[in-house]
């Protein structure tokens, strides 16, 4: 019978014994390695035996000494169908419009961006101005983009227009007709006039964007279900105001703007003070709209 | 020796003395004050420590350290210190993009100083991955070194280490793993949080900003159903390209919905779509920083697994650059506005 040799063999041993000094040095150093490394593989598993994460999974889907309620959780028909379920609602809930704050975040920002996109490109609107009642007088403005670079605003106390300003290419005239007085600005900045501080933000379509742009502070976007019209709403802390624009979706114009002052309690809006009503119609070129000559009655051009 | 102990020491503080001295003179010269973001570069170095220290041990950190600083070791122990430090490259560059992630959805949330400046504040979180990426390289160097070190190790050593098998921690998880789990999420829970602290009033709880049931509902559902095609003997190690592929479909699955609404106009299904795209890669990376990294590096450190694979490499390489794309091709959708006649 033949004796069965000892399993411990001198591998290491009888590799050097064959191939003695046949191997350079680099080679011979790397086989070692990976012998060694081999041989850790196969010692390391019997001397840890399934510790950690392998351990937990090998329990979460081979539960055998678990309660049948955990097993049942933990078994893999029931992740299977917990991962269908999951799949199915996911997808379900996007399919109908969850709601979200990052969603709504999203069509607001998008909303005004296209708005005063859309502003900016547009060269010519009349714009109704209505303002609170100050001591029982009530002054309104009525606004004329009448071309690119060229505004009109009327100001008007009681019907009748009282003062009448013009932008034609950066330069600014104020009318009096009443005390027949003519006024002429390098730049709106200079006008100290105050009855037409409240409408400076809206004498063009940039200054208009531009304060969408960088001084409003867009809360939110709100749409009824089927309208075509939506409600974007501002607010401008450093002036104490808040701001309601309601814009035509197919145009991504404003339709209207309220003005009101922000509430102290609630930071919502307070007595509304001002109401624009946008009309984006065609120029009205006529003589009378244009800036006079010399002055006539009213205001109007002679 | 120990006077060339001392010498090597001081040369290696010596250079992050430098370092640090060129880092102080650029921020306080003011010049490139665009390119700081406090907040970014926060989450990058908390997210990067938190969880190192989710995947280590406090006696593995201080060695891998050592190992990096030049001091020889046992090849089992050099072993986990280069675990480490690849697992400290990755985890800069993971918390770089999240940092991205998470401060694009802060800006885009907070709508405070207009249009111009949240594109602003969106367009300054893509800073974070900078952050990440310089930390990752200068965390990959001492992981190619020790990578060169074992490659070129002697035989004398190794033969030291057949009998003396490198030590395998016992303990699955350890207290400073906990600690680095919280901290972690605490850092997450600064990043959102901190913006909206001082806001008197606010729409929306900020938990509603990253928690999108959606794409979470997805992105765990899709890698289980992944995780239980594989098998659950190789769970550990399909986890993480199985989070960076649910990710990937929830995204490419929002951008449909997204350009389905550019066509049709309607700006509600675009930002739908946006939403999903971006908590989709908010979810999986999410996922792969707090189970499938941690899982892989206890799995490499155990010596259950060599190294980690070629797919789960390209998994959290790849996948958060996917991500960074997604964002920006996001930001340029949310400030293009839409033409109507």
């Amino acid at each position: 019978m033949k004796k069965e040799k000892p399993l411990a063999v001198d591998i290491d041993g009888l590799l050097k014994d064959a191939l003695h000094d046949d191997l350079p040095a680099e080679a011979e150093r790397r086989m070692q390695r990976r012998l060694a490394e081999f041989k850790g593989m196969i010692e390391r598993p019997a001397q840890h035996p399934a510790t950690s994460p392998a351990r937990f999974w090998q329990r979460l889907f081979l539960p055998k000494d678990r309660p049948s309620a955990v097993r049942w959780i933990f078994n893999k028909q029931a992740l299977a169908f917990l991962s269908i379920f999951m799949l199915a609602v996911g997808g379900f809930l996007q399919a109908i419009g969850h709601r979200s704050a990052l969603a709504e975040s999203l069509t607001s920002l998008r909303t005004s961006v296209s708005v005063a996109d859309s502003i900016r490109q547009s060269g010519f609107m009349e714009c109704r101005v209505q303002m609170a009642a100050k001591e029982g007088v009530r002054s309104d403005y009525v606004i004329r983009w009448i071309q690119p670079g060229m505004t009109r605003v009327d100001v008007q106390k009681d019907g009748e227009v009282r003062e009448t300003l013009w932008i034609t290419n950066g330069e600014v005239v104020i009318v009096d007709p009443l005390k027949n007085l003519r006024q002429k600005f390098a730049s709106l900045k200079q006008i100290q006039d105050s009855v037409f501080q409240p409408v400076l933000g809206f004498l063009s379509p940039a200054l208009l964007a531009e304060n969408m742009d960088q001084r409003w502070q867009l809360e939110r976007f709100e749409q009824k279900t089927g309208s075509h019209q939506g409600t974007l709403t501002f607010t401008n802390h450093e002036k104490g105001l808040f701001l309601k624009m309601i814009v035509d979706l197919d145009t991504f114009l404003p339709v209207q703007i309220s003005r009101s002052r922000l509430s102290a309690e609630h930071g919502g809006p307070a007595e509304e003070v001002m109401r624009l009503d946008f009309t984006w119609n065609q120029p009205d070129l006529s003589q009378g709209m244009m800036l006079p000559e010399t002055l006539g009655k009213n205001g109007s051009a002679l | 020796m120990p006077n060339e102990k001392n010498k090597r020491l001081y040369l290696i503080l010596g250079r992050i003395l430098i370092v640090a001295a060129l880092a102080a003179a650029v921020v306080l010269s003011g010049k490139f004050r665009g390119f700081m973001n406090a907040r970014g570069l926060f989450f990058v170095l908390a997210g990067s420590v938190t969880l190192a220290l989710a995947s280590f041990s406090f006696p593995e950190i201080g060695a891998a350290f050592k190992h990096a600083a030049g001091a020889r070791g046992e090849r089992g122990d050099v072993r986990i210190s280069l675990a480490f430090w690849e697992a400290a490259a990755r985890n800069a560059w993971m918390s770089g993009v999240m940092g991205t992630i998470l401060n694009f959805i802060v800006a885009l949330c907070t709508l405070s100083g207009g249009i111009a400046d949240v594109a602003t504040r969106m367009a300054g979180s893509f800073l974070a991955t900078v952050y990440g990426m310089v930390l990752a390289v200068i965390c990959a160097v001492p992981a190619w070194k020790l990578g060169e070190v074992l490659r070129l190790e002697p035989a004398g050593n190794v033969a030291e280490t057949i009998r003396k098998p490198a030590p395998v921690v016992a303990k699955s998880i350890r207290f400073e793993n906990v600690l680095g789990y919280l901290l972690f999420l605490v850092a997450v829970a600064w990043t959102t949080f901190k913006p909206v602290l001082g806001m008197a009033y606010l729409n929306f709880s900020p938990f509603d900003w990253v928690l999108y049931w959606p794409s979470l509902l997805v992105v765990v559902g899709g890698t289980i159903a992944l995780v239980l095609f594989v098998g659950a003997a190789v769970a550990g190690r399909v986890l993480t390209p199985a989070l960076a592929i649910t990710g990937l479909v929830g995204s490419l699955l929002g951008f449909i919905q997204a350009l389905l609404g550019i066509a049709g106009k309607v700006i509600s299904t675009v930002s739908a779509g946006i939403t999903f795209v971006i908590a989709s890669c908010f979810m999986a990376m999410l996922g792969m920083m707090l189970v499938g990294a941690p899982l892989e590096d206890r799995l490499v450190k155990t010596g259950r697994m060599d190294k980690p694979s070629a797919l789960s490499r390209a998994a959290v390489y790849v996948f958060p650059l996917l991500a960074l794309i997604f964002l920006v091709v996001a930001l340029i959708l949310v400030i293009t506005p839409i033409k109507k006649g």
